[in-house]
């Protein structure tokens, strides 16, 4: 995961997830639920990041799973083709 | 400034609720306002908003109409009938005309807030009527709506996916069936050849970046488009408990409406002939009795609780001995209970002779605050006056009739201290209480309360052999310090217990034992119902001593449990297990 990919996902996290936890300096691997995201605060993050990115996650993508850490949501985001050249 | 009023409309074979907010004669409004909901648990996060937005409009002189869609909130119908889209349009169109006759306006402004102001503009669009339409972050394409709710979907679980049935969409408690969630996700209000009024004001949602499309293609039609993005929005849509009205957002409805409002001529209220107000309505049942659905005030402190009544239409001399019923929200919730469940509930109890009143409480909904106590509030000793006002209430009115109360959450934690308290209902019916205890549910100085140390340490319990919590710890992916807290506050709670028992003073009872103890003198009665791994049920064990035992034996008390269930019963199969329960023990 790139560092820019990281940033704009923990920024998407920081104003959207309404964690306890400050979504900088989480562990990239730590649970976002455990950490204090909400089901309905997790819509919000999707749009976002589909925002940040400019792209939509397909709907087998559409699930607790990929929300669940920064990692996750990560390798999510590679899948669709964000972070490969020309993406 | 009036009252409001709440009134059923539209058509007899499915009434609609809404609350009418009328202005003084003296106002002589030149048009209305119609304000239509979200759906689902975003209605139930902007319902206090909305309420003060039709206050605020009504107080600078324009009537206002808020309803509920014919299958949702407090109106009839449920959500699996054919062709769901086009009644919810239909309801809108029936709130236009109600709000005309009622305040004797020939011109309206639609407000809308997400599908609300979809819903709006569509239904807006196939009339002449309609001088404005104000869009409060309007959900423009419906696919991307479905798509949200589908991620609502999946993500409030903590099993990978929600168990599948007859391909409903399950989002937060409220259901789409496949027909619904087509005919939404069709929705593109950028393509919609029809304007849907000479004005609009579109109002963004202020943390995403506005959308510019929609405003260019009703400009391109010819209409006069306003747009701000204005704070407030997350605030609102938070749950009911925290939600905030969002002052500058409803003071720009207000304003612009207003604006609209100056620039047409104004009604001579003598001229007007008000209609009268319905204030019931019947459901007509398919093989049980009608139902008879009355808005009414109970009396009480704050000045009176808001009630919906459901009782049987019974054929005259039919005798029942079904119970009288009050049903208490969780938290601040108002009085439709999280998914809607109550008014399906009480409708289905009425249908089999039971008296059924949910209520909001003092601040909550639709109800008045008490004075000390603001607004928004989830526990509270005063409440326990608002179940003694509601008990007085329903024995007055239903003689000789059993009395039951049933509570869900804090609804639950009500009920269990008005049995503490010697309070006179025939049955307890306590659904998933979180805790037992006011004082420390509102103790916020720690972080964390009691029910949520005893829920994380039951976690770590069941935890505490499986590999894969301790790599997360060891890899630094769990917050050391929040579980040590636990596991402190824990163990101190276990100590002073051991402690209290060791040295067998009468004292080693604990607080909750000492409650139960009460009920038992009491003999109140009282059934506990809980979801798989509820905080409420340990805590109910650890803390309940040997008087719990003793209530348990002696039938005075019961525990249940609801499987594959979350909090509120957000899943229908888990709902309709907790309703098969229900149908048990209380009617």
């Amino acid at each position: 995961m790139s560092m820019d990919m990281q940033a704009k996902i923990r920024a998407a996290l920081k104003q959207h997830g309404r964690m306890s936890l400050d979504a900088l300096t989480l562990a990239t691997t730590a649970d976002l639920y455990e950490a204090g995201m909400t089901s309905h605060a997790s819509v919000n993050v999707m749009l976002a990041l589909e925002e940040a990115f400019e792209v939509e996650f397909p709907d087998h993508l559409l699930k607790r799973s990929v929300f669940a850490s920064i990692e996750a949501i990560s390798q999510a985001l590679q899948e669709i083709g964000v972070g490969k050249a020309g993406a | 400034m009036k009252a409001a009023q709440p009134l059923y409309f539209g058509p007899k074979a499915q009434p609609l609720f809404g609350w009418l907010h009328g202005v003084e004669p003296q106002h002589q409004p030149a048009l209305g306002l119609v304000i239509c909901s979200p759906f689902g648990f975003e209605e139930e996060c902007a319902h206090k908003s909305l309420r003060h937005l039709a206050i605020d409009a009504a107080a600078g002189g324009i009537p206002t109409l808020r309803f509920d869609y014919a299958t949702c909130g407090n109106s009839a119908g449920d959500e699996f009938g054919p062709g769901t889209f086009q009644v919810w349009l239909d309801s809108v169109a029936a709130a236009i005309n109600t709000l005309k006759l009622h305040a004797g306006v020939s011109q309206v402004c639609v407000a809308g807030l997400r599908l609300g102001a979809t819903l709006g503009a569509l239904a807006s669009s196939q009339r002449s009527d309609v001088a404005g339409l104000v869009a409060i972050a309007p959900v423009v394409q419906g696919r991307v709506y479905v798509r949200e709710l589908k991620v609502l979907s999946m993500t409030g679980f903590q099993s990978s996916t929600p168990e599948p049935i007859e391909d409903l969409l399950q989002a937060s408690g409220y259901l789409l069936t496949k027909e619904t969630r087509e005919a939404v996700a069709a929705v593109d209000l950028r393509k919609e050849q029809k304007a849907p009024a000479p004005k609009v004001l579109i109002i963004e949602r202020d943390d995403m970046n506005p959308a510019p499309e929609w405003a260019q293609a009703l400009q391109a039609m010819g209409v006069q488009v306003e747009q701000a993005s204005l704070p407030g929005y997350q605030a609102m849509m938070s749950d009911p408990q925290n939600t905030m009205v969002p002052e500058q957002i409803n003071a720009k409805v207000v304003e612009y409406v207003g604006r609209l409002a100056s620039g047409m001529p104004h009604q001579n209220a003598a001229d007007h002939v008000a209609a009268e107000i319905e204030s019931h309505c019947i459901l007509v049942g398919e093989d049980q009795l009608d139902v008879r659905e009355t808005a009414l005030t109970v009396p009480a402190d704050n000045g009176g609780l808001f009630a919906i009544l459901s009782s049987p239409e019974a054929p005259l001399g039919l005798t029942s001995n079904a119970p009288a019923i009050v049903l208490i929200s969780s938290g601040t919730l108002h009085n439709i209970g999280p998914g809607r469940m109550w008014p399906m509930l009480a409708r289905q109890w009425a249908a089999r002779g039971a008296n059924v009143l949910r209520v909001d409480l003092p601040g909550i909904g639709e109800s008045t605050a008490l004075v000390e106590l603001g607004d928004n509030r989830v526990y509270s000793e005063r409440y326990l006056e608002s179940l003694e006002q509601l008990l007085r209430f329903m024995r007055q009115r239903y003689p000789n009739t059993p009395c039951h109360l049933v509570g869900l959450c804090s609804g639950a934690t009500h009920g269990f201290k008005a049995a503490v308290q010697g309070q006179d209902w025939d049955k307890y019916v306590l659904i998933n209480p979180l805790t037992f205890d006011y004082e420390e549910a509102n103790a916020a100085n720690s972080g964390m309360t009691d029910y949520e140390v005893e829920g994380a340490a039951s976690k770590y319990k069941r935890l505490l052999f499986s590999v894969e919590p301790w790599k997360k710890l060891v890899s630094g992916q769990l917050n050391l310090r929040f579980i040590l807290n636990v596991l402190s506050r824990y163990a101190t709670r276990a100590l002073g217990r051991a402690f209290g028992k060791l040295l067998e003073s009468k004292n080693s009872a604990s607080p909750l034992e000492v409650e139960l103890q009460q009920v038992l003198r009491n003999r109140s009665n009282a059934e506990f119902v809980f979801c798989e791994k509820a905080p409420g049920e340990p805590y109910l064990h650890e803390h309940g001593g040997q008087t719990l035992t003793a209530l348990l034996e002696r039938h005075q008390m019961g525990i249940a449990r609801v499987s594959d269930s979350d909090h509120t019963f957000t899943l229908l199969n888990g709902r309709n297990r907790l309703v098969e329960w229900l149908d048990t023990v209380v009617c």
